[in-house]
């Protein structure tokens, strides 16, 4: 069964100290999380991001000149219910901050995602990461960090999950169907003068077993029912 | 488009005092909630003049009788200047939270029958004077 994307939640902070949280709340069964967190504040990134108190998994963290730098994580098995995901700085007093969340059913609960892909750069009117290894049952989320004068678009495939405009600059969440391939990107009509990308591939739970043949004993002969 | 829907004063000189706004009804259609607190600048030294003033922020939502804190933040006193070395007017707070319902994205305001809002501010440490709003969009 393909990984089904379930919700979305996202808070932006300006002026703050570093720390901000929001309630997400996941349903469905074979769960899973994908938290980022973007930011600007000189050399400062992320320090962690905590869902229900437990620690999410760093899958990149990166920083670009003049303080841009984005996270992302993620979580197996998150709680149902309204829950808290907080993410900290590791030094305090960004700019702004963007925390964004994502849930998402069937979804491998030992290895819940592939290898995660991340570009950044100061050009270009497309931007765009290719995570290898898509299958068609996955699902493939992005975040992007940007700024551009022009009025930028989704890749074709991709859905947008959540978005703020920080300052100047745009802060997008999008995940794709993996049977659309493993592109995530991003367009503009004019340059994207400071960008930073980043996608995974969430992958699907096994299929469960189906019963095989049912036997037993009756009147102390081994019976069954066809394989 | 973001507006500002109720304004109120905040003085809080008490660790653990909050202060909080009504609860607001908040339309169909809206998707995002918000709070602002005037910050101190050179212009403007009588807002929230302790540097040590510390709060917790947060905006809470209330759906169908159900009360969630959708988001909550942290702030602190002084002068506070941004990247480029202008002061920075304002704190802010915002947030959206969002389901698909039969593949089209719906916010979690539009799928409660009654929805409101309100804000709390919690003194940490210091003391706070300053002004909060509201913010719908």
């Amino acid at each position: 069964m393909a990984v089904a994307f379930d919700a979305a939640t996202d808070v932006l902070e300006s002026a703050g100290d570093g720390v901000v949280s929001l309630t997400h709340t996941a349903t469905g069964s074979d769960r899973a999380a994908f938290a980022g967190n973007c930011l600007i504040a000189g050399t400062t990134t992320t320090a962690s991001i905590t869902y229900a108190g437990v620690g999410m998994a760093e899958i990149w963290d990166f920083l670009q000149a003049d303080g841009r730098a984005q996270a992302a994580y993620t979580l197996a098995g998150p709680s149902t219910g309204a829950q808290t995901v907080t993410a900290t700085c590791d030094s305090g007093n960004p700019d702004f901050q963007v925390l964004g969340v994502q849930t998402m059913t069937g979804v491998d609960p030992t290895t819940p995602a592939g290898t995660p892909v991340t570009a950044s750069g100061t050009t270009g009117t497309t931007i765009s990461v290719t995570v290898g290894s898509v299958g068609a049952d996955d699902l493939v989320v992005d975040q992007a960090f940007f700024y551009t004068p022009g009025t930028s678009s989704i890749g074709a495939d991709q859905t947008l999950r959540n978005t703020e405009n920080p300052s100047i600059y745009f802060v997008r969440q999008s995940s794709q169907a993996g049977s659309a391939g493993g592109v995530m990107s991003w367009d503009s009509t004019d340059t994207f003068t400071a960008w930073l990308l980043g996608a995974v591939a969430f992958k699907p739970a096994a299929a469960a077993a189906g019963w095989g043949p049912l036997i037993g004993l009756r009147n102390n002969r081994l019976v069954g029912s066809p394989a | 488009m973001a507006g500002v829907v109720a304004t109120r004063s905040v003085i809080l000189t008490a660790r653990g005092m909050i202060a909080a706004t009504a609860r607001i009804r908040l339309p169909p259609l809206a998707e995002t909630v918000g709070l602002t607190l005037a910050r101190r600048t050179t212009a403007t030294p009588l807002v929230w003049p302790d540097d040590t003033g510390r709060l917790i922020t947060r905006l809470v939502l209330t759906l169908d009788g159900v009360t969630i804190v959708l988001a909550q933040g942290s702030c602190s006193g002084g002068i506070r200047l941004d990247r480029l070395g202008d002061e920075i007017p304002e704190y802010s707070l915002q947030a959206s939270s969002y389901r698909w319902v039969d593949r089209v994205k719906t916010s979690v305001i539009a799928l409660a029958g009654v929805a409101e809002v309100h804000i709390e501010v919690e003194l940490v440490r210091g003391t706070v004077t300053t002004t909060a709003g509201v913010v719908v969009a």
